[in-house]
């Protein structure tokens, strides 16, 4: 059931002075720390990438593989989530370096750039968890919530969960270019589609031909050795990114439509609909500081190593206005995600007095 | 169903802009709807989008929803339609018609035709029996008034159903004539709609506190206490936005020279060739934007 957000316009006045407080602070402080945390990571990321490749290509016993893919799998978790998600969101523009700039930053994944940005930083952070509007909420394929109508193929959903699970980034690559408007129902000669093609096409030629090729007699080696990769990226990701919403206690709201929504009201949906994860500082850097989705949340372009700082300043507001703080261990709140997964295959007592 | 709508969604200039359309026709048999988009003036999707659409251009739809619908049983229906409020009329025409109900129509409209009137007369040449059409003309007669309802529901049988598609001043006399003829509120279904513009402002040049020039020359007046974005959508001037609230970042362009206050942070942007936000950034003083 969507939950009905009946604050008076004071209190939503008030929660925003506060929320804005912690923003403006911040911003004000932005400069030098945030360009040093960035040439650290992606310092870390190109060691990781070179080691990686190397060891899968020069490893010849299974320790020195299995290290290739540690180190791969590190870089490209490195990569989408605290770069590539980070940059992409604009939280490095004010540094004026073109390397990690939103508009042409282009991340070493299935999806383009600029359409997960469109779904993701237009679509999903203005309208979280908004029924109908933020397309997050499900994907559009699962039901995580009895809001969405009950159809039999939400039976097969945990199964296909699984999938999506290990096949993350073609998930997120086709459901990307499967919701601009203008391509609609794949009209292959759209160059739009055909830009969404051809970016999955060059990853899989990358990862599966071009390194595998280079090993010559070794091809299935290095090909395993990136597959792996890909797989253990692709689950972590989807762990860290289905904690963030669909955790126990993640609400869900309805469309307001083209009204212009309050800025506390909209501050207030994304406390009420975000979840973060307890954590230490290797699974902050390890989810691109997804960890914080509550500050990620709140401000989705200020650089994203600060989120563990103002989190006590957030608890705080939380506390005062009467807002649940929903921060758990990792387990817990995929442990609810999943729960979902699963209660929401079956129809539920409410759709079922409507059909 | 007959008598639903849609809502249809395109991107024009980076946004994504919907809009309501009733279904006009239904083939169920060859999978196909048909909206009517009648053109307004300012209108954004009627003059801007559905003119330039191809055939095979895609759009979103929703699923049809609205519950200004037929009832299951068979009965009469008289149907009353203002201005475009015509255009769900005809598929619950016809499906009542094919099911041999008699149906009467009461068309207001402005010019002498409403849209889709060569398929009423169609209709009404195939059930000549059934159909009845009314058409109200009101640059000659004048609006009409509840009596006149009144007089045309009397006319008909107890167990009619009503339904009333228009503007909320032909509704309000529609729902009194139904109430002094003692029509049961069940039977009466009304559906209103609403034309979306976006007219633009006029502008008192004193009241212009700042200007925003582009790279390709043009200049936008802003008035006080408008942030860029707005000040260039009442200027007519396009420019790539989505959220409109500092969130997505769609809007971000180089400001060349010149200062903002961003609205969200308090903070003035004072350095030339900084990335901005449009949608809530303040221009203090003139400001030159690389777009």
């Amino acid at each position: 059931m969507t939950t009905q957000i009946e604050w008076p316009v004071e209190k939503l006045d008030a929660l925003q002075k506060d929320l804005d407080e912690i923003l403006a602070k911040e911003m004000a402080d932005l400069g030098e720390a945030d360009a040093r945390h960035l040439k650290k990571i992606t310092g870390v990321a190109r060691y990781c990438h070179w080691a990686g490749r190397g060891l899968l290509l020069f490893s010849f016993e299974p320790i020195g593989w299995a290290l290739g893919v540690a180190h791969l799998s590190a870089y490209k978790i490195l990569e989408n989530m605290e770069i590539g998600h980070n940059v992409l969101h604009g939280q490095y523009d004010f540094l004026d370096n073109p390397k990690y700039q939103s508009k042409t930053y282009e991340w070493d994944m299935a999806p383009t750039a600029a359409g997960w940005q469109h779904e993701h930083n237009y679509l999903h952070h203005t309208y979280t968890n908004v029924i109908g509007k933020d397309r997050d909420f499900g994907y559009g394929i699962f039901r995580m919530s009895d809001d969405i109508p009950w159809q039999r193929k939400h039976l097969l959903q945990p199964a296909y969960n699984v999938l999506t699970a290990t096949f993350f980034q073609y998930a997120i690559a086709n459901y990307c270019a499967g919701d601009d408007v203008s391509i609609g129902q794949k009209n292959r000669r759209d160059p739009k589609w055909r830009g969404y093609m051809g970016k999955q096409l060059r990853h899989l030629l990358k990862e599966y031909v071009f390194w595998p090729l280079l090993a010559g007699p070794f091809f299935l080696k290095v090909m395993a050795g990136n597959f792996a990769a890909d797989i253990i990226r692709n689950i972590w990701a989807f762990a860290v990114i289905y904690c963030g919403h669909f955790g126990t206690d993640a609400h869900t709201f309805d469309n307001i439509g083209d009204k212009k929504e309050h800025r506390g009201r909209w501050y207030l949906r994304q406390l009420m609909g975000s979840c973060n994860i307890k954590s230490g500082k290797l699974m902050q850097i390890a989810s691109g500081h997804l960890s914080h989705q509550i500050e990620h949340h709140l401000f989705p372009t200020l650089p994203a190593w600060r989120y563990p700082n103002i989190a006590p300043a957030v608890e705080a507001v939380c506390k005062k206005h009467g807002v649940y703080y929903n921060n758990r261990a990792m387990t817990v709140q995929l442990w609810g995600a999943w729960r979902r997964i699963v209660k929401y295959a079956l129809p539920t007592s409410r759709n079922m007095a409507a059909a | 169903m007959p008598g639903q709508f849609v809502s249809v969604s395109a991107q024009h200039d980076g946004e994504v802009v919907t809009r309501c359309y009733s279904l006009s026709g239904l083939d169920a048999a060859n999978d196909r709807i048909r909206l009517t988009v009648c053109s307004v003036n300012d209108g954004l999707f009627s003059n801007e989008i559905a003119p330039h659409l191809a055939v095979g251009a895609v759009l979103k739809l929703s699923p049809a929803t609205g519950d200004f619908v037929a009832p299951k049983h068979a009965a009469p229906l008289w149907l009353c339609a203002a201005g475009s409020g015509i255009t769900p009329m005809l598929p619950l025409a016809e499906e009542a018609l094919a099911q041999g109900q008699a149906v009467r129509l009461l068309a207001v409209q402005r010019q002498a035709q409403p849209v889709l009137w060569q398929e009423w007369l169609a209709l009404q040449q195939r059930y000549p029996q059934l159909l009845r059409c009314e058409l109200w003309c009101s640059a000659e007669q004048g609006r009409p008034q509840t009596q006149d309802f009144s007089d045309r529901l009397n006319a008909l049988p107890n167990s009619v159903e009503v339904f009333v598609c228009g503007n909320s001043g032909f509704r309000d006399s529609l729902q009194q004539a139904a109430q002094n003829a003692d029509l049961p509120m069940a039977q009466l279904h009304m559906e209103s709609f609403y034309q979306t513009t976006t007219a633009p402002a006029v502008m008192d040049s004193a009241d212009v506190v700042a200007k925003v020039s582009l790279s390709d020359g043009r200049e936008i007046p802003v008035r006080e206490g408008e942030t860029i974005l707005q000040a260039a959508k009442s200027a007519g001037v396009a420019m790539t936005h989505c959220c409109g609230q500092g969130v997505c970042r769609s809007c971000e362009t180089r400001k060349v020279s010149g200062v903002v206050e961003n609205l969200q942070t308090g903070l003035k942007q004072l350095r030339d060739g900084e990335w901005i936000l449009p949608c809530v950034s303040l221009p203090m003083g003139n400001v030159e934007l690389a777009v």
